[in-house]
């Protein structure tokens, strides 16, 4: 049968031309792959970025960048890892690729609209790096882009939130559409507790894009009444309120948070049952636990702001409720810790990514706590604590299931195996080297090392060598990944539907999927991961009928 | 290396410590726990162990999670309360502080005393509680007040005021950083907290020092509004660029400027000197950059701009090496000549001001270092002298023997020694002015 590699339909409806067959297809796997490719494209330069910095940190004092550049690198590295890669990140790549096929159906809801959003992606990258890169410079605000910081800088803060918009209105475009199609293409016979969990974790995350992402579109609005016709919203000296653009902006970006965190759960929740060869425990509180999250994640936004002068009482509200997202966040870790509980753990590359990403994601949560707790915030808001926190979450985590779910899918989105000892090297490098970089940087936080600081204090010397050597790691790390799939692609083996022993629906279909997924749309009447001694459950014929 | 970790110099300082060590505690109890069983699992449960009929599809277990509901939220409670009763203390402000007004601005801290003092770093007396009312200029950026070894940090935004307070009883030099990212010198918007026994603040209050620690004579006001102003923070005096153009050589020089966009040739004059720090972006020194450079206006008076353009003008003499050891070899120039003369009429409540009078004594009637002045004239007072004990009306001549030689007469329950005696600093028409003025203190 032939793959959706061979056959697509575009918007256009046939071309001849490779190139246009892809930029103008409406096939949603082939969209997905659209997006990685220039998502992986913009990871690696934000990547060399961070080593840049981590090598001008490695001695206190200057080395080799003037203050300026290093301001205009982090803000470079900010902005591409958090709007142009982690935000659309796992729900645009893996999500656009497995939501069909794990509902059973044949592509999204709207797959022109989905090829929109595509463009306005793309529209959005183009905006963002062309506004950072025109104006007298780089901008060098950091990814946050704080008035009146912003608007006192040269930097062209007005294209900046139009490219947040643009990318804003593509986000929005894709959670509609995976709300309607989880809404409206489910196969027959699948209810809302018979979904994949990844699928609960796309659904949670589409309605955040839904619903927090309009904020993006207020702000930009004011910013521009405020630069066009002079009234005084963000500007002090126009009586405006930088304060308000904080809240504002963080309650966009802390909904985002989600919005990186929430797919990547359904990975962890994916791949685990498939590697211990029994069912998830405890699959509906994972479940209902991604929709809190979601749902609160809304209301913690003011932890952002414990220092800015915001009313005491505000905070020590916000302080509360952030301690709430911690508690359905909390019983996931258990469960997934639970569904290990006598199974057959097999040790592959995914699983020891999730596993990984784990222990992690465990480290940054907790911080996250001592950050939630207010008086001690204090102390260490805006230093290297934080950043520690954050990239512990969102790298150590985030990015680490989306790797995990990259080897997870490989076979199925290529066709073919990767190399098994390469990839547990890559995986020991990155564990290793990202425990090495971040780690001692909550030290350094705690001892009072602010951040975005181009220099430090001496005393600080020691934190920052061991943080240079664990990026090295960490880049070989990530360089052995992408030559592992490269490798794969040239002289992997066939990989066979269901190379894991998978139950989920994307693994009763030939890998590469053909171009509509499913010649007929299964009856799915059994929970997504079903195990008898270790062997799936169920198995379908050739027209998708049980026959087990 | 690790000497931060026992610098917790203020009163509260503990209290920070202890809510985040039970939550760091907690954490770490929770981390053990999770990856704990999870290594203890991937070890019993490795496929290598496991026979596929043992393999159990446990799907919920009730008690289990109930539990891991519960517990973890009475935890985070706990955590929380911590942190709040943490916070609570950071953030009530105690009524009796010695208020100074910090000014943050791109990229130097300043800060201002009740007696109009000011210095670039904070010097405070040991034991007293210290309220800061934090401030940028209105077209300045956000930054944040950081003292890691106190615990204490809050942003300083443009067009409002925030607070915070703190109270260390441990003498100690303490590093003061930006902790809000303001642009370029952002990583060097640093200074320097330093907590001193009061006598030797009280000492350095009532002078006229920059710092305590400058020897001989106080640097001409040129040299202190340099530093004072922020100035020190871009423009160097040794010819090096830090953001902005050294200050060394450029007085009479030929320097290209951009004018509303146009590139033209100017000279280094008084003028431009004026005109530069009145409304830096009009003529901007090519290759810098545009809006950088605070309005310093409303922040100076006519005669510190003349001390400024005369302070620039000597970066341009050949014979000064340093500006510093220049100050000290003026060390015959009398003890105050950098206060700007008074014209015409004395004014008794600008030398209140000047003097530093305000700094130990208020006029609300509220205990300071020394007596409140409020209705002192007239005012039976109870006063040491030579160790005994008497009852005196604080008529005329007491409140100029006060002024003169302060340590004879003290008023009962304030220490000796404190004031220091300013029959040598003022002139007996200054004394004049003073005591009409504390006469009319009701």
């Amino acid at each position: 049968m032939p793959s959706f590699y061979h056959e697509t339909q575009t918007v256009f409806g046939t071309h001849k031309n490779p190139v246009l067959q892809w930029i103008f297809t409406i096939d949603h796997k082939r969209i997905a792959l659209l997006y990685m490719g220039v998502m992986f494209t913009l990871f690696f330069f934000a990547v060399s970025a961070a080593v840049t910095m981590r090598a001008e940190l490695f001695f206190p004092g200057q080395q080799f960048l003037q203050p300026h550049t290093y301001n205009e690198l982090f803000t470079f590295h900010g902005v591409t890892m958090i709007f142009l890669f982690i935000v659309p990140g796992i729900a645009a790549a893996l999500g656009n690729f497995m939501l069909p096929l794990m509902i059973g159906a044949r592509d999204l809801s709207f797959p022109r609209l989905n090829l929109l959003s595509w463009w306005l992606y793309i529209l959005g990258v183009v905006t963002a790096l062309s506004s950072l890169m025109t104006g007298n410079g780089f901008a060098d605000t950091g990814w946050t882009f704080y008035a009146p910081y912003s608007i006192r800088t040269d930097a062209h803060v007005l294209s900046t939130l139009s490219a947040a918009f643009i990318l804003g209105l593509s986000s929005i475009l894709t959670g509609l559409n995976f709300v309607v199609t989880i809404h409206r293409l489910r196969a027959p016979g699948m209810d809302f507790f018979k979904m994949p969990l990844f699928v609960w974790g796309l659904y949670a995350t589409a309605w955040i894009q839904v619903l927090a992402t309009p904020v993006v579109g207020i702000t930009l609005l004011l910013v521009i009444l405020e630069r066009t016709l002079g009234v005084g919203i963000f500007d002090p000296t126009k009586g405006g309120d930088p304060i308000l653009y904080e809240h504002l902006f963080w309650i966009y970006s802390h909904p985002a948070v989600y919005l990186m965190i929430l797919p990547g759960f359904g990975i962890i929740s994916e791949v685990l049952p498939v590697f211990t060869r029994r069912t998830i425990f405890g699959y509906r509180s994972i479940a209902i636990s991604s929709a809190s999250i979601a749902g609160i994640g809304y209301l913690v936004w003011g932890h952002h702001m414990f220092t800015s002068g915001m009313s005491d009482l505000a905070r020590i509200i916000f302080s509360l409720l952030t301690f709430l997202v911690a508690i359905p966040t909390g019983v996931k870790i258990f469960d997934w810790i639970a569904t290990l509980y006598k199974g057959s753990i097999i040790l592959a590359t995914p699983m020891l990514w999730i596993l990984g990403s784990i222990i992690n994601f465990t480290v940054g949560g907790l911080t996250g706590l001592t950050l939630g707790a207010i008086g001690a915030d204090i102390h260490l808001h805006d230093t290297y604590f934080v950043v520690a926190h954050f990239h512990y979450t969102i790298l150590g985590g985030v990015v680490f299931m989306f790797i995990g779910g990259l080897h997870y899918w490989y076979p199925k989105i290529t066709g073919k195996l990767y190399d098994e000892f390469r990839g547990r090297i890559a995986f020991g490098l990155m564990f290793v080297g990202f425990n090495l970089l971040w780690f001692p940087m909550f030290i350094a936080g705690f001892l009072g090392n602010p951040r975005r600081y181009f220099d430090y204090l001496p005393t600080f010397t020691p934190f920052h060598q061991v943080a240079g050597v664990g990026a090295v790691l960490v880049a070989s790390g990530l360089l052995l990944v992408l030559y592992n799939f490269y490798r794969g692609l040239k002289e992997g083996k066939e990989a066979g539907a269901n190379p894991w022993n998978g139950t989920t629906l994307e693994w009763h279909i030939p890998s590469p999927p053909p171009l509509e997924n499913f010649s007929k749309i299964p009856y799915v009447d059994f929970d997504p991961y079903e195990y008898e001694n270790g062997e799936p459950i169920v198995q379908f014929d050739e027209n998708f009928r049980r026959v087990r | 290396m690790l000497a931060g970790f026992n610098q917790n110099a203020s009163t509260f300082a503990a209290d920070v410590d202890r809510a985040f060590w039970i939550s760091v505690g907690i954490s770490a109890m929770m981390f053990i726990l999770v990856v704990g069983l999870m290594l203890f699992f991937i070890v019993r449960y490795h496929s290598s162990r496991v026979k596929p009929e043992e393999i159990r599809n446990i799907k919920h277990y009730a008690p289990l999670e109930i539990a891991w509901t519960v517990i973890p939220t009475i935890l985070l409670f706990i955590i929380f309360y911590y942190g709040y009763s943490a916070f609570r203390e950071l953030r009530t402000m105690p009524k009796d502080a010695f208020t100074v007004e910090v000014l943050g601005k791109r990229w130097s801290w300043t800060f201002i005393y009740p007696n109009g003092k000011k210095s670039t770093e904070l010097y405070v007396p040991a034991g007293e509680n210290i309220s800061l009312r934090l401030h940028a200029p209105v077209d300045d950026v956000l930054h944040s007040f950081y003292v890691p070894a106190f615990r204490v940090k809050e942003d300083v935004v443009p067009g409002r005021e925030n607070h915070l307070w703190f109270k260390s009883d441990v003498v100690g030099r303490y590093d003061v950083e930006c902790a809000e990212y303001c642009g370029t010198g952002h990583s060097r918007m640093l200074s320097k907290v330093e907590v001193m026994e009061k006598t030797a603040f009280d000492a350095w209050y009532a002078s006229d020092k920059l710092s305590p620690h400058d020897k001989g004579a106080p640097k001409e006001e040129g040299e202190v509004l340099y530093q004072t102003l922020g100035c020190s923070a871009c423009h160097s005096l040794d010819g090096s660029i830090i953001v902005g153009p050294s200050f060394k050589g450029i007085f009479g020089e030929k320097v290209r400027v951009l004018t509303s966009g146009k590139l033209r040739e100017l000279v280094v004059d008084e003028a431009y000197i004026r005109d530069s720090v009145r409304t830096p972006a009009k003529d901007v020194v090519e290759g810098f950059g545009e809006g950088i450079m605070p309005n310093l206006s409303d922040q100076i008076d006519k005669q510190q701009m003349e001390a400024i353009i005369e302070f620039i003008k000597k970066q341009s003499r050949p014979q000064n090496k340093a500006v510093s050891q220049e100050a000290v070899k003026s060390v015959e120039a009398p003890a105050l000549s950098t206060q700007p003369k008074q014209q015409g009429p004395l004014d008794g409540a600008a030398l209140f001001n000047t003097k530093g009078c305000v700094g130990c004594h208020s006029l609300d009637g509220s205990k300071r270092i020394g007596p409140s002045l409020k209705g002192i004239y007239q005012s039976r007072q109870k006063v040491v002298t030579e160790g005994k004990l008497r009852e005196i009306i604080a008529d005329e001549s007491y409140l100029r023997n006060s002024i003169q030689n302060p340590n004879a007469d003290v008023v009962e329950g304030f220490k000796s020694g404190l004031m220091p005696p300013f029959g040598k600093m003022l002139s007996p028409e200054e004394i004049d002015a003073l005591v009409k003025y504390l006469r009319s203190i009701k």
